[in-house]
């Protein structure tokens, strides 16, 4: 059975704490401290509620050394939370001292490779628990690529025998803004890698699919929520939503229809 | 046992000061800890306790925060027109049926016609009858001073206060009859005098048995203070009270002008507030000397009545 959750937020804490059923959560590891965990987490894991720690300023693809607060700080989180895993991003956010803000981007060429594999093998010598990483949602590619992004990141993967958190929302935008075709990518992962999946809302503006975390959930991205669930069984599925909060009860609905479309895809494959 | 053999009657003048000051400091501790340990009761279990949200708003603050928790409500849910500038408000219509009691009561204390002073229903006496029953019932669970252990705290931490100042009084005697200055001892009996007053006039606002529970309830409801403060208007209105009376108005992050204007009308006009202890608290409390009709509630949501 795949355990449905969703990112905890301050403003879903009440939501989450009040629904029996869900007990699978993500924190945003930059906005909490291990030592001073908000009480409705630590009653969360007191109701054997599994709770990862989601990294999103390591930069893993950056040439230089990992910041080791950074990690010492996923690292405390992971013991403090009895995290199963900690995740992260194939991207960068930080180089020579400036800080984008944003999670970009790597070059799909072999250095880049070659540095990404490096700081994956620094960051899994210094955590607790072993760690999954996700592909990001992109508006642009890097000119001169030397192998597509699939290939990127199962390469990626292998040398290091780390896990995959498979965002399907972020797939499905760069399906949608890219031309690639998400089922040909589905069938590239190392699926046997898999960790657990993200799933998000976003919405088109100007021919582009932003992936926002703020709006409900495509069909588009249920329907590759439910083609990845044919290919294999699902650890476990996370909703992601940052922004404009809806009533519960949509959210909740979001929540079944993640549910239906696991259900569905693995019928077909008789996964359950 | 050599300080047993000394009568403190014959110690030199300055030597008696220096007793008398650490005697006064001494005995004024163990009078606020006798009072607040002889008002508790003997039971120590809270978790059984479920309270509603006019009676959490009661135990944290008294009758004045349940009076401006179901004030906020009913501001909340449009049945009130509020001015912040008069710091008064009006009915806007009746109340829809399944009203909690207590809002009911706060609904009918509010003139339908006119605008009425928010000060002024907080005295209300058509609405003592009614804190009287939250009060009854925090009393009966023990989470705050019931009239009995009251009357017995005051009168045994009283008594202690009192035979210091009674032995600084003997040692004014004697003083005076030895022909010697009495200035300072005369200054610090008044401070004990008044230290005697205010221990015997201060009702905690809650047992301990009343912190434990309120800690509790806070801790636990840690997710729903989240929620009011991040997206309150997605909260069911059961938690829109529960978040006011365990947090207080403050804590919901409504971003309407309704609510920014409830916000400012709950807070006292600036020309009273520094007499907002003494006019505030005594207008409920004046009738009983913070007795039985305030209960606890004089002392967290005033400070000037409490602090026991």
């Amino acid at each position: 059975m795949t355990d449905v959750g969703i990112g905890w937020r301050p403003e879903l804490a009440l939501m989450i704490e009040r629904d029996p059923r869900i007990r699978f959560v993500e924190v945003v590891a930059e906005n909490i401290s291990p030592d001073d965990l908000p009480r409705p987490l630590l009653k969360l894991k007191e109701r054997g509620a599994t709770i990862i720690p989601h990294g999103t300023g390591l930069s893993l693809g950056t040439a230089e050394p990992l910041d080791q607060k950074r990690l010492a700080h996923l690292a405390r989180l992971a013991e403090r939370l009895d995290a199963p895993f900690v995740s992260e991003h194939i991207a960068f956010v930080r180089a020579a001292g400036h800080d984008s803000g944003h999670l970009l981007p790597l070059p799909h060429t072999h250095a880049a490779l070659d540095v990404l594999s490096e700081n994956i093998l620094q960051a899994r010598a210094a955590l607790p628990v072993p760690l999954a990483l996700e592909n990001i949602a992109t508006l642009f590619e890097w000119p001169g690529a030397e192998m597509s992004e699939v290939a990127f990141i199962t390469e990626a993967l292998e040398r290091t025998d780390t896990r995959l958190l498979l965002d399907v929302a972020n797939l499905y935008a760069n399906a949608r803004n890219h031309g690639w075709d998400a089922l040909a990518y589905l069938d590239g992962l190392p699926l046997g890698r898999l960790a657990y999946v993200h799933i998000a809302g976003g919405v088109t503006r100007h021919q582009l699919y932003h992936d926002t975390h703020a709006h409900p959930t495509p069909s588009g991205a249920l329907d590759l929520l439910e083609q990845l669930s044919v290919r294999v069984p699902l650890p476990a599925v996370l909703l992601e939503r940052d922004d404009h909060f809806p009533a519960e009860a949509e959210l909740r609905g979001e929540l079944d229809a993640i549910a239906a479309a696991i259900e569905r895809g693995a019928q077909v494959n008789c996964h359950v | 046992m050599l300080m047993l053999q000394i009568n403190p009657l014959e110690m030199t003048g300055p030597q008696f000061l220096k007793f008398y000051v650490i005697l006064m400091i001494v005995a004024a501790i163990v009078a606020r800890l006798l009072k607040r340990a002889l008002v508790s009761p003997r039971w120590t279990d809270s978790r059984h306790i479920n309270l509603d949200p006019y009676e959490a708003a009661y135990l944290r603050g008294g009758a004045r925060q349940a009076i401006d928790a179901a004030i906020a409500m009913l501001a909340q849910r449009q049945l009130l027109k509020v001015s912040k500038t008069a710091h008064s408000v009006s009915t806007t219509g009746p109340l829809p049926a399944g009203a909690h009691w207590f809002e009911r009561a706060v609904h009918q204390a509010i003139s339908p016609s006119s605008a009425r002073q928010i000060n002024d229903i907080r005295s209300s006496p058509l609405l003592t009858p009614h804190t009287d029953r939250l009060a009854a019932q925090l009393k009966q669970w023990g989470l705050i001073p019931d009239d009995s252990r009251w009357q017995m705290a005051r009168t045994v931490s009283g008594l202690l206060m009192l035979a210091v100042l009674g032995l600084g009084v003997a040692k004014i005697f004697v003083g005076v009859v030895r022909h010697r200055p009495v200035g300072f001892l005369v200054f610090l009996c008044i401070v004990t005098g008044i230290i005697t007053l205010v221990v015997i006039n201060s009702r905690p606002a809650r047992t301990r048995l009343g912190e434990q529970a309120l800690a509790q309830l806070r801790g636990e409801s840690a997710a729903l203070q989240m929620a009011a403060r991040t997206r309150p208007e997605l909260l069911a209105s059961g938690d829109v009270a529960l978040a006011i009376g365990l947090f207080g108005v403050e804590a919901l992050a409504f971003t309407n002008d309704s609510w920014t204007d409830l916000r400012a009308a709950l807070r006292p006009p600036p020309s009273t507030s520094s007499g907002a202890s003494s006019s505030s608290c005594g207008s409920s409390c004046s009738s009983s000397s913070c007795g039985s009709s305030c209960g606890g509630g004089c002392g967290g949501g005033c400070g000037g009545c409490g602090g026991g």
